[in-house]
Order: C-alpha cells, then structure tokens, then sequence
C-alpha cells in the first residue's frame, strides 16, 4: 500500500492506528503507543482559500497545470469528510502565490471547514513553484521526532532544485516546497509523504515491548506494553 | 555489556540484528526477490523495507528476548548503497532512536562486512576480499583504516553475475549467485571469456558485454549449454579475484585471508582462495550464508565496536551517503 492509499485508508478507518504501509498494523490495544489519533488527526484538512467548490472552473493563464500531485493524499474519504471530493479547488486562482495544503485523514472530531486535497500552485514561466503542507501531532514533542526524522537532506533531488523548509510551531509541522520544476516538485513531495508515512508508523507501533510472560502452552510472545 | 540493534537496507536485503559482546542475538532477515529476468529497482525495494521493517524489529526483540530498555545504541547503514532503501532504513533507525532515547551509529556496510566476518571466524589481520552485488574491494587494515588495496574500476563481480542472470532469466530466489552456483556444478565445458585485471584492480563490465552478446548465440548453435556458461563465468571471474587477493597479500606479507559479501557465500569461490592461500602458507577464513549475505547483526557488531570506542552519529548527522568509502571511516577501535 504506498503512503497515498495509506492516509486515505486510515482516514477510512478513523479511530486509531494509520493504516500500515502493508506492515503490521497495531492491535486495538496498542493505540497507546502515542494515543488515539482520533482526535487530532494526522494531517489537518486544507482550508480552501479561494476558488470555488465544485469542479474546477477554467483556470487563468498562469496555470493551466495547477493540479494537486496526482499521487498526493487528497483528503477523501473517512467519517466527517462528505465534501473531500473536490480537492482540487483549494489551488484558487492565478493570483494566489501559494497555499497552504494538507491532506484530512478523516477523524471525525476535526473540523472540516474547508475543501481538501493538497494545496500546491504553479506558475507558469520562470517564477517559482510553492507547495506548503502542514501536520498536526499530538503533542510538540512528536512534532519535533518527526521534524528531526525528516530534515535530511534527501540526496535524490539536487539542492538547488528544490528548497525544503521543515518548521514546527507546537504540535504542527509545517513543510514548504520550493521548486523550479513540477516533476521535482512532486518527486520531492512523494517521497516526503512516504518518508512521513514510516515516521508516523513508527511513532504509532514502536513502543517499549514487554516480554509476556510464558504462557500455560510454554510458549512465549510478545505485547506492546504501555508507552513510555 | 552494550547491547547494540542494528538496521541494514542497503539493497534488497532487509534485517534488523542483536549483538552483545560478541553474541548475536538475533538476526532475522528478508530479502526482496523480483520475477526471473528483472532486477530490483530502488523504489521498490524501499517499499518493500518500509513494510517489514517493524516486523523485523519485533521478531529482533523477540528472539533476543529483549526490550527497548535493554537496548543501548541504535545503529544503521548509512551507506554505501541503493539510496531509497538506504533512506527508508535510516528513517526507521532515526525514529527508533528518539523514541527510545538511544544514541544513534551510521556505520559503513563494507566495515560491517568486515567486522562480522572478524567476530565469527577470529581472523586477527587479514586481508579481506569484500565481494558481493554492489561492492568489490580487497582491504587491509592500517593505521586505523582499512585501506582499499585493489577494487572493481565499473560493476561489482556480483552485479555481474545477477546481471547474467538475468540474460538467462535465471530465477531470483534465493538469489541469481546461487543459482548460478548450482547451474555452475553442472557445466562441462570452460568457455573461454575475457580476462581483465588491472594491477590491483578488476574490471567486470567487459566480460559481462562478452557473454551477453555470446550467449544467445552460443546456446541457439548448441556450442555450449547455459551450465557451461555459468561454470565458464564463474571460473574466470573468481580466478580474477584470486589473483589480485594474492597480489594485495604478496604486499601486505598477509598470512590470512577473509572473505566476506554475498558472492563470498559461494563454495566455488572459496576454494579457489583456499588453494591459493594454501600455496601461500596462509589461512583462509570464510562465514556461512547467516553472514555473508547482508544482514542485521553485520551492522550491530561494526555499531557495537563504534559504540564502545565512543563514536556516536548526532541526529543532524544522521544521513544517508550512497557512495560511502571504506577507508573514509577511522577505526578507533583497533591499535
């Protein structure tokens, strides 16, 4: 399952673990690993700016090719997210520099006031491309894990080519793109979303594994124990 | 008593190992195999990690009976190697380290290699041939690095083999080295094949054009059977390894020799080196396959030495590097 079909089904499944990359998922139990995701969500969803909801309108002259990354989680699906389907009007119009995008996981609890989908703009010529995204954790200090998990610099992608700025403010991670081509762009943006899938796993199922104790069979196994 | 868990990703390969004081504890492994004719892609192959990777560090603990608190250093390969499976692991390892609040290790595959292969066979100062899918290199250690005496100058000897494999669509599992092994056991006729050693140094690319562009040909004709041409590559390029092996020993005044690497798990091959360490008066050290091939414990034995020499990797430096050198590493642990 690759990290779009990932946040697309845990936002289907709601409560709990994020569905797993095809790895394991966590037992009902261990949702305490870093606690119930319900109600927090891991990616908030995109506040369309401007732009109509609905199909996309036609679009101005600067960007005929202003589409959301075909392979971005676009915040359908999950409890709460009726109106995930358009995901694409929060690019608004050619006036708009950027936007910022985040893709909903669906928890029922989080507001949806907006439209989803990931939020990116392009423009036409020479300027820049800028794709922001933000996700909320549960707490600063999950933020921060994930902020220093991630800011590597990611030797696929020349420096130059596209600029990637990670800041945390409290339990948000905010991350913006910078490129001078779509193709590295969303390249760059892909592989972030895979990288953030196994971070967020991670976080979620690893936590102190306690030894159960032997069973009456005489067979030992293994439980998550209580997070630390 | 450290007890270090280590990460390895570098190709298709994935394992997640325990060592303590020289004690492997656990080492369990998967390997991604693609279709007959096909090689692994990156992408894939990182896919493929990230979702054994927790799997793996779960049975890791299991099987050593150990938990995060009894963990004391978290390693992990930061190359050389394929770069999104380098990266998958190292994000894994960089997680793992913040949750548990562990101090964190990159450690060079080659002295991984190197490293397992001293822990299990006690060799003291060998010289190494390091052979497998992505590197071939003859080490030797000196003053606190190991030095690259003679290397492939283009493609590994094992990215050789795979490769001709696949000219064969010879089947992937457990790998195309072994079936071209056991193929190999099988041939009659030594077809002969380019031969090229530069100094201290090989070259595969060659020999491998050669018998992709005669295989076809050969086999329609009934020349030679596919057993041959296994049997004839196998023969030519081990006898190139042999020989700058011997030429790095004769430099070194070398009186044991270490194989390590994926392509180091052929008998073929080890023989060989055993005839010529024998007409040297040297010794030959070999692992079985739980260490040849890449795995877990190779990671945690290196991150285990780092670890009580006192290197440590800061979370800022905690990157990956595709084309990591051997001899970029300083050995602090040995005199």
């Amino acid at each position: 399952m690759d990290c779009e079909a990932a946040v697309r089904a845990a936002g289907e499944e709601g409560a709990g673990c994020m569905a797993s990359a095809g790895g394991p998922t966590c037992s009902p139990g261990g949702q305490g690993g870093t606690g119930d995701l319900t109600s927090h969500g891991l990616l908030n969803d995109l506040e369309g700016q401007r732009g109509p909801r609905g199909p996309r309108g036609p679009r101005g002259p600067a960007s005929p090719d202003t589409q959301s990354d075909p392979r971005s989680p676009p915040g359908q699906g999950g409890p709460g997210a009726p109106d995930s389907q358009d995901g694409l009007d929060s690019l608004g119009g050619p006036d708009d520099e950027e936007s910022m995008g985040a893709a909903a996981i669906g928890a029922p609890t989080v507001a949806r006031a907006g439209v989803s989908g990931l939020g990116g703009y392009a423009l036409s010529g020479n300027r820049k491309k800028i794709f922001k995204l933000t996700v909320p954790f549960r707490c600063s200090l999950e933020a921060e894990m994930a902020r220093i998990t991630m800011d590597d610099e990611d030797e696929c992608i020349p420096q130059q080519a596209v600029q990637r700025e990670i800041k945390i403010k409290g339990p948000v991670l905010s991350v913006k793109w910078i490129a001078d081509d779509f193709d590295q762009l969303r390249v760059s943006v892909g592989a972030f979303l895979e990288k953030l899938s196994v971070v967020m796993r991670n976080i979620q199922c690893i936590w102190p594994l306690i030894p159960k104790k032997v069973n009456r069979e005489g067979r030992a196994g293994m439980e998550p124990g209580d997070p630390n | 008593m450290p007890t270090v868990l280590g990460f390895e990703g570098s190709a298709n390969k994935i394992g997640v190992g325990v060592v303590r004081d020289g004690a492997v504890l656990a080492n369990p492994r998967r390997t991604y195999v693609t279709p007959a004719g096909t090689g692994f892609l990156p992408g894939d192959t990182a896919r493929h990690h990230r979702a054994v990777v927790l799997d793996l560090l779960q049975e890791a603990l299991t099987e050593a009976g150990l938990t995060s608190q009894d963990i004391d250093c978290i390693a992990y390969t930061k190359g050389p190697g394929m770069g999104a499976p380098l990266v998958s692991v190292a994000v894994v390892a960089r997680t793992v380290a913040q949750l548990w609040n562990k101090p964190l290790l990159g450690v060079n595959h080659c002295i991984g290699h190197i490293e397992m292969g001293r822990l299990i066979t006690g060799a003291t100062s060998p010289t190494v041939l390091y052979v497998s899918g992505g590197n071939t290199q003859v080490i030797a250690y000196s003053e606190h690095r190991y030095r690259i005496f003679g290397e492939t100058i283009d493609i590994a000897v094992g990215n050789c083999l795979d490769r001709f494999a696949r000219v064969l669509k010879i089947s992937n599992d457990p790998s195309p080295g072994y079936n071209i092994e056991q193929m190999a056991k099988r041939g009659k006729k030594l077809v002969e094949l380019p031969y090229t050693v530069k100094g201290m140094d090989v070259s595969f690319s060659g020999i491998l054009s050669f018998i992709e562009d005669v295989a076809q040909r050969m086999l329609a004709t009934g020349e030679c059977t596919p057993e041959d041409l296994c049997f004839s590559l196998q023969e030519t390029v081990f006898a190139m390894l042999v020989e700058i092996t011997e030429r790095a020993m004769a430099h070194c005044g070398s009186q044991e020799a270490l194989v390590v690497g994926g392509v180091g798990c052929n008998m073929r091959l080890q023989e060989m080196m055993e005839t010529m360490c024998q007409e040297r008066g040297a010794r030959l050290f070999a692992t079985d396959e739980r260490f040849c091939i890449d795995n877990g414990a190779m990671i945690a034995q290196a991150g285990w030495e780092m670890f009580q020499a006192g290197h440590r990797t800061p979370l800022s430096e905690s990157g990956v590097t595709q084309r990591f050198r051997t001899d970029e590493v300083e050995v602090t642990w040995r005199d």
